[in-house]
């Protein structure tokens, strides 16, 4: 580059062949085999460049520099437990919390008390509790404990049969009366 | 990826992908932040590279990517206070002084000798921003055309016409400088 301008016609070869490189026209990598001057030109701006590269690069302690800061950055990523890890915890936290609280009101029904309809609370009773009260006056206290119970107390019957008897008991004595 | 790999990967590409960041850049303390940002992006994102574009058109995306992340940075996050080594380890002056400057290329030219890679450097300030980058892929960075075209997007024309007027300018301002 420090002798004095080409021709024309060398100035656009040059070009060509700096921008083009191995791509440039056939004619132009002949003109530069046979044209000193192109070739001096081209040797002296790749040259240029070339010591412009080596200015940009790195030296080797600021290589070393950058690379160790880099891998204090890594290492703790590697350390890291997998992606899938808490995300498998939080489903199983948000999997718990939407159980509990779709659970949550069956078990305050039940905390609650049944509800205070007949059939309800017949069906929840562990023993039945029949209130004969009025039906019949009193009885001796040598008859059997339901009879007694009929005299105006409270029998506690333990399954349906017994209320079956109670009931023909009442029906017979009734029947006799009238 | 294992370490022994990406070890692998640095010792080939690190001094080309410095040299990427270092020729868009006006500190080598910036090109060293912006250095470390890119090497944990590929680190990152090496395993997912599928080959679909060249590793090296990849590349100058992050760096462009990095260097633009880099610069919106607002100036609360710079590292004000920490020295800054030269290339030739000769000098040492605190980050804000380069930042604080009005003409960061006047605050360059201070620190640097008149070598001349250097002067080659600083005339590509002389050219447009569209000259310089099509330049610095070409002769910096060693792209070919069509990488330059697969990496910019633009056509291939479009490129050369940048490239011949950025050589033309290149060639008379050698010129100048050696009369």
């Amino acid at each position: 580059m420090n002798s004095g301008p080409p021709s024309s016609s060398c100035e656009d070869r040059l070009l060509e062949l700096l921008v083009e490189d191995r791509q440039a026209s056939r004619d132009s990598h002949e003109h530069l085999a046979s044209c000193p001057e192109c070739r001096g030109q081209l040797a002296s701006f790749r040259q240029q460049v070339d010591a412009a590269r080596d200015f940009l690069a790195p030296s080797s302690l600021q290589m070393q520099r950058i690379r160790a800061k880099v891998w204090e950055k890594i290492e703790p990523e590697s350390r890291r437990d997998p992606w899938w890890q808490p995300a498998w915890a939080s489903t199983l936290v948000l999997g718990l919390f939407i159980l509990l609280t779709m659970a949550a009101p069956f078990k305050l029904s039940r905390i609650a008390g049944p509800d205070l309809d007949g059939a309800a609370l017949y069906a929840s009773a562990d023993s039945l509790e029949v209130m004969v009260d009025q039906l019949l006056p009193g009885t001796a206290a040598s008859d059997p404990p339901w009879e007694q119970a009929l005299s105006g107390g409270i029998l506690e019957v333990e399954n349906m049969e017994q209320i079956d008897n109670l009931l023909e008991l009442l029906v017979s004595d009734r029947g006799e009366q009238t | 990826m294992d370490h022994t790999t990406f070890e692998q990967f640095l010792d080939r590409w690190q001094n080309d992908i410095y040299r990427m960041i270092r020729s868009r850049v006006n500190t080598p303390a910036d090109a060293e932040d912006i250095m470390q940002d890119v090497l944990l992006k590929l680190y990152r994102g090496l395993e997912s590279f599928r080959g679909e574009s060249r590793l090296r058109t990849w590349i100058y995306r992050l760096v462009k990517n990095a260097i633009a992340d880099y610069y919106r940075k607002p100036w609360w996050k710079f590292d004000w206070v920490r020295e800054t080594t030269f290339n030739d380890g000769s000098e040492r002056r605190p980050a804000w002084e380069q930042h604080a400057g009005e003409d960061q290329l006047s605050a360059l030219d201070a620190v640097l000798d008149k070598e001349q890679g250097e002067i080659i450097l600083k005339m590509t300030d002389r050219l447009s921003p569209a000259e310089k980058e099509y330049f610095t892929l070409r002769f910096f960075d060693g792209f070919s055309l069509q990488q330059m075209s697969e990496a910019t997007g633009h056509n291939l024309n479009t490129i050369k016409t940048h490239l011949y007027r950025a050589v033309k300018k290149m060639k008379m301002y050698l010129l100048e400088e050696s009369q």
